[in-house]
Parts: C-alpha cells; structure tokens; sequence
C-alpha cells in the first residue's frame, strides 16, 4: 500500500476500493464516484490540497485526518465551492467547479454549527429543500421524511435556537438528506453528540450505505468512523498519506513509533533493561495508589515491535508480571507520524 | 423558479422577524412621518396657514425614497452574502442546486420588500398627515420613487455586498455619502451616473417643482422622464449582473483548513 520508494509520493490502496493512482496514464473512469486527478489547491503561498489523485467507485469512505489536515478544503472541492489550482475534480464523472447541476446529487453536511435561532428545523430544511430543487408537491413530504430518518420530526417545529448541539446536528444532517443524494458527504458529524446521538448517527450512516448510497465520511476520530465504514482516507498536510481498509492501515503502524499502555506487577523494573536496548521518547511507570508494586507502564516507542518482543523476553525476570497491553490514545497523530517518517524514509 | 423564490422569501422573512429587525423597520417608517407631523404642526402653532406642498414634496423627496430607503436597503440589502459567510451559514446554501444566483436575487428580492413596505408606509402616513397639502398626485410619484430607489440602491448595496463580505456596510455608507450624496448634486456631467440624480430629475419632472435644482443646468436636465427611467433600468440591470457574476466566480471557502 504504501510505496517510500517512490520518493515522498505515496499511492493509495489497490484493490476493489481504490483504483491504484499511477500518474497521468490513468482517465478517471466515469463510473467513479469521486475521481481526483493530480489535485493541489493553493491560498496564496498556504497549501490546502497537494497532488491528491485517487478514483473512488461508489462506497462509503471515511476521510481521516488532524484538524487542518486539509479535509475541509477537499470536502469544498468536491462541492465545487473552491476551484483546484492544478488537477480535476470529478463526482460521478462531472467537474464540480461552477457546476450546479452535480450539486443535486450531493448533499453535505458541514462541520459548521448552523445559527438561525428564530426559524423552526422544519422551516429550514424546507428552505434548503426548495433550494435542492426537489418538485413543489414533493417538498414537504421529503422534508417529513428527512425529519424522522433523524429522529427530529418531534421537535421539528421548535425554533432552533432553543435546540442542544446534537439537535442541530441531526437539522444538519436531514437537510443534508432531503434530497435524497448519491453521495452524502459528511464533516465531522459526530462533533458535540453524546453517545446515543452518536449511536443514532451511526445507525443512520449504515442504512445509508447498505441502500447501496455513497458516503464520505470526515473525522479526525478513528474510532467513530470505523463503526460505520472499513475503508479509510488517511490525509494529512494536504496530501493523502494512505488508503486502505483498518488491517492495511494498522500494518503501518505495527513497528512503527506507537504508544503502548502495558498493565501488570513490578513493570518498573522492566525500563533498565528495555531503555537499554529499544529506541524510545518515553518509558513512564505509574504505580496504582493501593498496590505500589502494580500499576501502569506508559512507553512511546519508535519500535512498536521492538518493545514488545523486550516485554515478551523479560515477562516472568525478577517478579515481573504483564496483565495487558494495549495501544492508546492519539492513534491518528502517531499513525500520521509514522506515515511521515516511512514516506521519508526514516525510522523514528 | 418561482417556488424557489416563494421559499427563499418566505424563510428571509421568517428569519428577519425579529424584535431587533422590526423595531428597526418601524423606525424607518415612523421617523419621515414624526419629522414631517411635526414640522406641520409647529407651521400651524405659527398661524401659517399658507403651507408650500411643493416645500413639503421636497422634504418628502429626500426623508423617504433617500433616506429611510437608503438605510432600508443599507441594512437589508448589504449584509446579504457577508451575514451569511460570517454566520458560516453560505456553505448550506451555496451547496444546493438552486445555486448563488437564485440566492442572491431572492435575498435582494427580500431587501426590497422590506424598504418598499417601509417607504410606501411612510409616504401615505405623510399623505395623511399633510391632508390638502399634499395631493394623491404627490403620492403616487412619491411611490414611484420610492420603487425605483429601492431597485436601483439595492441593487447597488447588493452589488458591494458580492465583492466585499467583510465592512461592506461602512463601503456602502462611504459610497452613500460620497458618490450619491455628494458627486449626485456636483454641478457636473459625472453626476449623471448616480441614482440620485435620475430620481432628482424624475421627481421635477412629475411634480413641475421649481427652486434652486430645477434651475441649475448640471442638476437638472430637462431630458424627457424615458430617458431617466431607461438609465435606472440600466444601471439596476448591470449592477445586478455583475452581482450575480462576481458571486459566482468567486470562491469563498469556509473554514477552510491550511
């Protein structure tokens, strides 16, 4: 998946989920969803979007990332509301630069909060929905149906000034559907919902995709998205750094830098021994307050594989018990990294 | 087409109902009404009894279709795209198929609803108000120039609002006081390309108005009313045009990420 040797350009997956990038010989193929070829988007001297290619055929894709990775400015070159400096952009074999005409078969749901306080959910999803072209005599029964596909047809005809994040959240989310689109495209739709909106949420994206829809999904939490689809989207800095399903993805990270909680019995006296002969940031011991003698060894290690093979040698020395290991927290930014370091070409 | 407009309209109107915005629309319409109630009545205190309606027509001219109109539309017609882009709102509409345009002209449409409401209000408030001095005649060009002020500044704000999002308003203003205010009444050709110029005219011509416009050949071109009538058209059709044009030519990406 991940090819170093061919300078700091890395390709997306192969297979039956990403067509492989390989320069300008390959023509976007028209049945393709989304077809990027060679795409950089410049503001001023800032880059937002650097040399993204890929064809993605209809399917749900979770677009992954850090904040100001550049997901954003891809999302609104999709939309066609920024024209790319270099490249295409193509959804379902259209340009979307200045092109009304694809827009009816998107929706999107932004990242940004929606404030009109004095207008009703119901009010404005039919606003958008007239806006969406739907037939006259149809916009209010599209607009019911959005509604309850969200769970807001109670509340619908409330002002939404009056509503909690996660109620315009779904608001975001019916107008995003009323329309009924091929691709429903999502930027960080799970931000400020509590797990059962999330649940919710979630339970709406899959029977999107299982209707056979196409969905792009952007977060910069792995864990929410994988709920809903296997096939990531790995942007970072304005490039996409990889593609793949969640085995592909974790073959990177595995002996890579990664950080590693291991719980067990006198852990402590393992840091000697394993600083000695890994390459390590940080072997951090912290003893439970009731049993000094157990407690948890945080390492942030450059060999994920190193270190563990050290904690299998030394399991059993000198009392020394491991309960369990787990990788934690921050696994984006330390997958990004390690994608960084393997494009240049170095080992942390 | 229409059904999109009926919406936009309707929910513009749904959003503006605000406390704040109706207080505002009310000032605008009640305050040509006080000033001129108020002028009348300290006439009459006076025991002048032999009240000018040409006097009144004038003051009449430059409170309504100037004034409240012109703040009308400052108001209404100058934040439409920059509210929505600040709000980080414009993404929502921007992203359905209607597409910019349609937004635009119905958000301008809404403007000039809004001011024409208020002017038409206030001119058949002073129609009341001034009773025989002021005739159905007066009024009903009073009410034209009413429409045509809201057509042709609104589409001006409109205009100043596609290509500046952010202090479009204090641009509007400048160009209120600056272009229309003052280059409209310079003795001069350029003047010709102001709105206000062309409704000075209409209005002398409708009303047969003396003093000292109607006598200065710079401010005053006895050119026949089609004349004015097709400049204002023009000037509406261009502003509006280039409106439309920039709006979609332009990017304007929200949050975008570096």
């Amino acid at each position: 998946m991940i090819a170093p040797e061919s300078g700091d350009r890395i390709a997306p997956a192969s297979g039956d989920m990403i067509s492989p990038a390989s320069g300008d010989m390959i023509s976007p193929a028209s049945g393709d969803m989304i077809s990027l070829q060679h795409v950089t988007k410049l503001y001023g001297t800032v880059i937002g979007a650097n040399d993204l290619h890929l064809n993605l055929p209809r399917g749900a894709y979770a677009l992954l990332g850090p904040n100001g990775s550049g997901k954003t400015t891809l999302i609104n070159m999709l939309t066609g509301q920024v024209k790319p400096t270099m490249g295409s952009v193509r959804v379902f074999g259209e340009k979307t630069w200045r092109n009304r005409r694809i827009l009816s078969r998107i929706g999107l749901c932004p990242a940004v909060d929606v404030l009109y306080p004095n207008v009703t959910a119901r009010q404005w999803v039919r606003h958008l929905a007239a806006l969406s072209l739907l037939p006259p005599d149809q916009v209010d029964d599209a607009v019911d149906a959005a509604l309850k596909q969200v769970r807001l047809n109670e509340a619908a005809d409330r002002l939404m000034g009056t509503y909690s994040l996660g109620m315009r959240q779904r608001a975001k989310l019916a107008q995003a559907i009323v329309h009924q689109p091929d691709l429903l495209i999502l930027d960080e739709p799970f931000n400020g919902l509590d797990p059962i909106g999330r649940g919710d949420v979630i339970d709406l994206l899959r029977q999107w995709v299982d209707q056979g829809r196409g969905l792009l999904l952007a977060s910069h939490v792995l864990h929410e998205v994988e709920a809903v689809t296997d096939a990531f989207l790995l942007i970072f800095g304005g490039r996409l750094m990889a593609a793949g399903d969640r085995e592909e993805i974790e073959s990177i990270v595995v002996g890579g830098p990664q950080r590693i909680e291991v719980r067990g019995k006198h852990l402590d006296r393992l840091i000697g021994p394993l600083a000695a002969t890994i390459q390590w940031r940080e072997l951090r011991w912290q003893p439970d307050s009731d049993d000094t003698t157990v407690g948890t060894l945080t390492a942030f290690v450059s060999q994920s594989d190193a270190f563990l093979h050290g904690l299998v040698r030394h399991n059993g020395d000198q009392g020394v018990r491991v309960d369990s290991v787990r990788g934690v927290g921050g696994q984006l930014e330390t997958l990004f990294d390690s994608l960084m370091r393997t494009q240049r070409g170095q080992r942390a | 087409m229409i059904e999109t407009f009926r919406s936009i309209l309707q929910f513009e109107i749904a959003r503006t109902l605000t406390p704040a915005r109706i207080t505002l629309w009310l000032l605008l319409t009640l305050f040509p009404m006080l000033l001129v109630g108020g002028v009348r009545a300290l006439l009459l205190i006076r025991g002048r009894m032999d009240l000018d309606p040409e006097t009144f027509a004038n003051m009449i001219f430059y409170l309504i279709p100037h004034v409240t109109c012109q703040l009308g539309l400052l108001l209404w017609a100058t934040p439409a795209v920059g509210a929505e882009v600040e709000g980080q709102t414009w993404l929502y509409l921007a992203t359905k198929p209607a597409g910019k345009s349609m937004i635009l002209i119905g958000k301008y449409i809404t403007a000039v609803l809004w001011t024409l409401s208020s002017g038409w209000i206030a001119v058949w408030g002073c129609a009341l108000i001034l009773n025989q001095f002021f005739s159905g005649r007066i009024a009903a060009v009073m009410s034209l120039m009413v429409l045509f002020s809201c057509l042709g500044f609104g589409s001006i704000y409109l205009l100043i609002g596609s290509i500046l999002h952010r202090r479009a308003m204090v641009v509007a203003m400048l160009y209120t006081l600056m272009i229309e205010g003052v280059l409209g009444f310079l003795p001069a050709t350029i003047n010709r390309f102001t709105v206000s110029y062309r409704l000075r005219n209409l209005m002398i011509d409708w009303m047969e108005v003396s003093g000292p416009f109607a006598e200065n050949e710079y401010l005053y071109q006895p050119e026949a009313a089609p004349v004015h009538l097709a400049a204002i058209a023009t000037h509406w059709v261009v502003t509006l045009v280039l409106a439309v044009v920039i709006l979609n030519r332009r990017e304007i990406p929200i949050n975008a990420e570096a």
